[in-house]
């Protein structure tokens, strides 16, 4: 069998109406974008309406695709712009649960202690923070890629990474030093709150 | 370096984006400051917690990923492609001449076989009959290899309706002619026209023929196309129709099937047992769903001794924002219950 084609040549033709062509681009990066999905949105329901919003902004804007990035670039940088978008529309926390307790599946176990701390932690950033504090660490991405990315001076993605470190390690270190639930029950006020 | 510019500067170190003399220089700081050592101890841990916890979930549930693109492709609107190969094939159509088409039906068996009733006994089929034929299986074959190259995704119907001229209605029926007898008989003198190598096709329906499945690009099956469309066909009374290209039948349920329900479920079972922790909910709380044919929640209600309280609020707003699969009856109204674990 023939080589696979190239992200280049599928999104071209997908670019000249070839349906097929940009389900084999769907198929071959879904899987990465839904983890970039869920590392910035930390829950499933969120990370899939993420996934379905900008592969279809993707579809839509293939004209704009012009070859100069790489096609995965560039659907990586759709699909974390609409997970902002999601998380500032969204307005309040995330469940800090779904993660570590398993995403999509009947829940079964109690996450990890680590994990919802850090997910609560997590979940108190701003979006902006957040999301670029994910990009640099759990995405490995540099300052530059980020603030190409983002549509940010590479300053902003340095202070922004700077600050949630240490909001982050303020948190964490409270988090570890009370109850859980004593936390979790503070995020139920939030919860509460009208979306 | 003091203290006070060096934890400034240690995020960028971590992150690598620290460089030259400032690197060196945040480095020769932590050589003899054990304080800030213990700053940037500290910060890679808090680096470590995240990258851990979120790569944990990283991964998608079982089966989410076979129907990304199922569920994303009707979002997609009218396929371009498929609408300008409808219309090739509806120009073949006409070009060959379609105004008595129900008086010699052509039967599809399969994709790319046409089989054309025999017609009065004793009569044959003049060569140009056979050309139009070839002509118009040519369309449906097109449109049967564009089907067979996509694969069955039962969606395709789904699709809105073309903007552009339909082709003329298909009629695969038992032809008009009374049938000869009611005695179990074997088809009468079925004769496959496509391809048929007695048939003179045209070279370049030849040339489509050949077209690898996995190259659908658009412009070979106009270009293969188009020589079919402009080809005078003779103006004939009887005239081969094309079958419709094994369309499969609309896939939508009747109603969601238990698997569905569950499906739906499971995405939101997270929320709920969010909402089952931090209203300390203990044992089953019962809600009653309505399903909407377009797969959304129309109205979900907590019964039994949840209702109305806080954490029954939280269960019911987490199901509205549950999606199902579409299906054509009527909304449906379920009743699930969530236990907690």
């Amino acid at each position: 069998m023939g080589v696979p084609p190239a992200d280049h040549e599928l999104a071209q033709r997908a670019k000249n109406g070839d349906r097929e062509a940009f389900a084999l681009l769907v198929k071959k990066h879904q899987r990465r974008i839904y983890a970039t999905a869920m590392h910035l949105t930390g829950q499933h329901s969120d990370a899939d309406d993420v996934v379905q919003e900008a592969l279809l902004r993707a579809y839509r804007g293939l004209g704009g695709f012009d070859g100069r990035a790489a096609f995965s670039t560039w659907l990586h940088r759709i699909v974390v712009n609409v997970a902002l978008n999601h998380l500032r529309a969204r307005r309040r926390p995330a469940l800090p649960l779904e993660a570590a307790a398993g995403v999509g599946e009947p829940p079964r176990v109690e996450p990890r202690a680590e994990a919802r701390t850090v997910l609560v932690a997590l979940a108190e950033l701003s979006p902006s923070l957040r999301v670029t504090l994910v990009l640099a660490t759990v995405e490995d991405m540099r300052y530059r890629e980020i603030a190409e990315t983002l549509g940010v001076p590479e300053g902003t993605v340095a202070w922004r990474v700077n600050q949630a470190r240490k909001l982050l390690r303020l948190r964490l270190q409270t988090l570890s030093e009370v109850n859980v639930d004593e936390v979790l029950r503070r995020t139920k006020k939030a919860l509460g709150a009208p979306g | 370096m003091k203290c006070y510019d060096v934890r400034r500067k240690l995020s960028a170190l971590l992150d690598s984006a620290a460089e030259g003399d400032l690197r060196d220089a945040v480095a020769r700081h932590l050589d003899g400051c054990a304080a800030c050592r213990a700053e940037l101890a500290a910060l890679a841990s808090v680096d470590q917690a995240v990258a851990r916890t979120l790569r944990a979930a990283e991964e998608p549930p079982p089966g989410y990923l076979d129907g990304v693109w199922h569920r994303l492709e009707p979002r997609l609107g009218p396929d371009p492609e498929l609408d300008e190969i409808k219309k090739l094939a509806a120009e073949v159509v006409s070009h060959s001449g379609a105004r008595s088409a129900p008086s010699m039906p052509a039967v599809a068996t399969s994709l790319g076989q046409v089989v054309v009733p025999a017609g009065r006994p004793g009569r044959r089929r003049a060569p140009w009959l056979a050309f139009g034929g070839a002509a118009a299986a040519a369309a449906a074959l097109l449109l049967g290899w564009v089907w067979l190259a996509r694969g069955p995704q039962g969606e395709r119907v789904q699709s809105p309706p073309t903007t552009g001229p339909e082709p003329p209605p298909v009629v695969a029926v038992a032809p008009p002619e009374p049938k000869p007898a009611e005695t179990p008989a074997p088809p009468p003198q079925a004769t496959p026209v496509a391809p048929a190598p007695a048939a003179p096709p045209p070279p370049k329906m030849e040339h489509r023929a050949g077209v690898p499945r996995h190259e659908p690009g658009g412009a070979a099956a106009k270009e293969a196309a188009a020589p079919a469309a402009e080809t005078p066909a003779p103006k004939v009374e009887e005239m081969l129709v094309p079958p419709p290209p094994a369309q499969p039948e609309p896939v939508l349920p009747e109603k969601l099937a238990h698997e569905d329900i569950e499906r739906g479920m499971v995405k939101i079972a997270s929320r709920v047992q969010a909402c089952f922790d931090l209203h300390a909910i203990e044992g089953k709380v019962m809600v009653k769903v309505k399903i909407l044919p377009d797969g959304g929640v129309g109205a979900a209600d907590v019964e039994g001794k949840a209702a109305g309280s806080e954490g029954g609020d939280c269960v019911a707003k987490a199901v509205r924002e549950a999606k199902f699969s579409p299906f054509r009856g009527p909304p449906m109204t379920i009743r699930y219950p969530f236990q907690a674990e």
